[in-house]
């Protein structure tokens, strides 16, 4: 095994602009169950339907360009945010996932003994068709 | 008494259009593999009866399982990423041992991928969660002798 690939070394892409110190990233891909029952068959029979796609993480800090960018977003209910997620930007080059979203919370929790934090949740819009897996390269 | 089988000695196989003993890919780098295969209760009353029947109805069948990330895609990773994306049937069979593909037994069912997520802790390994779930209406899970033909 090469070795295991770390949850820190991930990077969310936003038009462009790498999200900063966004942490925990977590993204749930997956499709609704449309099941079957035929009479006299043994087993239901799975098909998948309309599915999900939603990225959740953490952003610490409050101020940057790229902060700035997902809190204008939030509050012009923009559409359009081109996003993509990257598993490991120590690399020169992967397969990243691309899509169409918009920005669904943007939740600000500013504890006295603590890092400002935002839970921030990106989901797919669908106006591009659906996403895509891209090659993404690092421009370091 | 046999020694107790390990949950880290399953193997996941998966084969693009048959079930035959060349060909097989195992999805590497899984862990916590979970087969649920149940059947709903279907019950039956009557007046004459004292108690009620039960029988089964629809089985449900799934596998899920987690696959420990390498920093470059891996065949199986991104074979099963594709299935997802495409949502293409696969031929997998689920081996309790690596060494049953060619002496024992094997889950066989054709199906899809229904989940692809994936969670980038910030002080862990990457995992992806993907969910198996048998989506032919000729062909339904079975345990089978191995090898395969």
């Amino acid at each position: 095994m090469a070795g295991p690939l770390l949850g820190r070394n991930a990077r969310i892409i936003v038009n462009g602009t790498t999200i900063t110190r966004a942490i925990d990233i977590s993204v749930t891909d997956e499709a609704e169950d449309a099941k079957l029952t035929p009479r006299l068959q043994p087993y239901a029979v799975h098909l998948p339907s309309g599915k999900d796609l939603i990225v959740t993480f953490q952003k610490l800090g409050e101020s940057g360009a790229d902060y700035t960018l997902l809190q204008t977003a939030f509050i012009t209910n923009a559409q359009d945010l081109v996003v993509m997620i990257v598993r490991d930007a120590t690399q020169a080059s992967q397969t990243a996932l691309r899509f169409v979203g918009c920005c669904l919370k943007f939740n600000e929790a500013h504890p006295k003994d603590g890092v400002a934090t935002t839970d921030v949740v990106l989901a797919i819009t669908g106006l591009d068709g659906g996403p895509t897996r891209v090659t993404w390269t690092n421009p370091a | 008494m046999a020694a107790p089988r390990l949950g880290r000695d399953l193997r996941v196989y998966y084969h693009t259009s048959a079930f035959t003993a060349s060909g097989l890919t195992v999805v590497a780098h899984t862990k916590d593999v979970n087969i649920t295969d149940e059947a709903k209760i279907v019950t039956a009353s009557a007046m004459d009866l004292e108690y009620d029947v039960h029988g089964q109805g629809s089985k449900d069948f799934g596998v899920e399982f987690a696959i420990l990330r390498e920093g470059t895609d891996e065949t199986s990773f991104g074979a099963l990423r594709d299935a997802y994306d495409a949502q293409t049937m696969l031929w997998f069979a689920v081996c309790p041992a690596a060494k049953d593909v060619a002496a024992g037994k094997a889950m066989l069912f054709v199906g899809k991928v229904f989940k692809f997520n994936e969670d980038h802790p910030m002080d862990g390994d990457v995992a992806a969660t993907v969910l198996l779930k048998n989506g032919d209406m000729s062909i339904f899970p079975t345990w089978t002798a191995t090898p395969l033909a």
